[in-house]
């Protein structure tokens, strides 16, 4: 499936200081797989070391977060649009 | 570069950060150059008087927005309901927004909260000046 990927800003030295970028995958996890082979470092940004999203990382697939789709599973079609965003998070201690 | 916020805002923010109490309170603001347009209230649903959380779904709602208005996101706020409006280590380390200014909104005294702005770059604060200015 061809996707569209729209990149943070904090991401965005990672694949050439595009804001979006293209690439595929049948769910999430190959879309990680296939931008961490063009873009090396991608993936390790994004997950932990048990290959979980990061806590602080928001995934969308057209506009819903993947925590209440198939998280890494979520299965995509042609033309879907994932949009990766920092969390905004912190406290006072 | 100042973070300018109109007086009406300023007020919203802090009234907000009181019906927030004892919960942190948290917002954005879109704008253009320093000059904040929009205050977006947000939901803190970590609903903790020491964490914040954005609720995903309303920050990409809102992101959106702003885009749509042709505003950046210029600043993140939130509150410290007994502490000073200085970031604390978990602000730094998710501060995952370079770009944007983080308010902070200190209800140590709740009769006159005091409001700072902060840079927070790969673990480094900045301070940012805030420009309050007159009018609605
Ligand atoms: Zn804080």
């Amino acid at each position: 499936m061809a996707v569209e990927v729209r990149i943070p800003t904090i991401f965005q030295k990672l694949v050439g200081d595009e804001k979006t970028v293209a690439s595929e995958g049948a769910n999430i996890i190959e879309v990680l797989d296939k931008l961490d082979s063009d873009y090396p470092g991608f993936k390790e940004r994004l997950t932990n070391e048990d290959g979980e999203i990061h806590r602080f990382v928001n995934i969308y697939v057209n506009n819903e977060d993947i925590r209440y789709l198939d998280q890494l599973e979520t299965a995509l079609s042609d033309g879907d649009v994932i949009t990766i965003l920092p969390a905004v998070a912190g406290g006072s201690i | 570069m100042a973070l300018h916020i109109k007086d009406s805002d300023q007020q919203a923010v802090f009234e907000h950060s009181r019906s927030g109490y004892p919960h942190e309170a948290c917002g954005l603001f879109g704008g253009n150059e320093g000059f904040v347009k929009t205050f977006y209230p947000m939901t803190n649903v970590a609903a903790s008087g020491t964490v914040y959380l954005l609720d995903s779904r309303e920050q990409l709602e809102v992101m959106q927005a702003m885009d749509d208005a042709g505003e950046d996101l210029i600043g993140i706020y939130h509150s410290h309901v007994a502490s000073e409006a200085f970031p604390s280590p978990t602000d730094i380390k998710q501060a995952f927004y370079p770009d944007s200014a983080y308010v902070i909104v200190s209800l140590d005294d709740m009769e006159k909260p005091d409001m700072r702005a902060f840079m927070i770059v790969d673990g480094k604060i900045g301070v940012e000046e805030i420009k309050v200015i007159e009018g609605e």
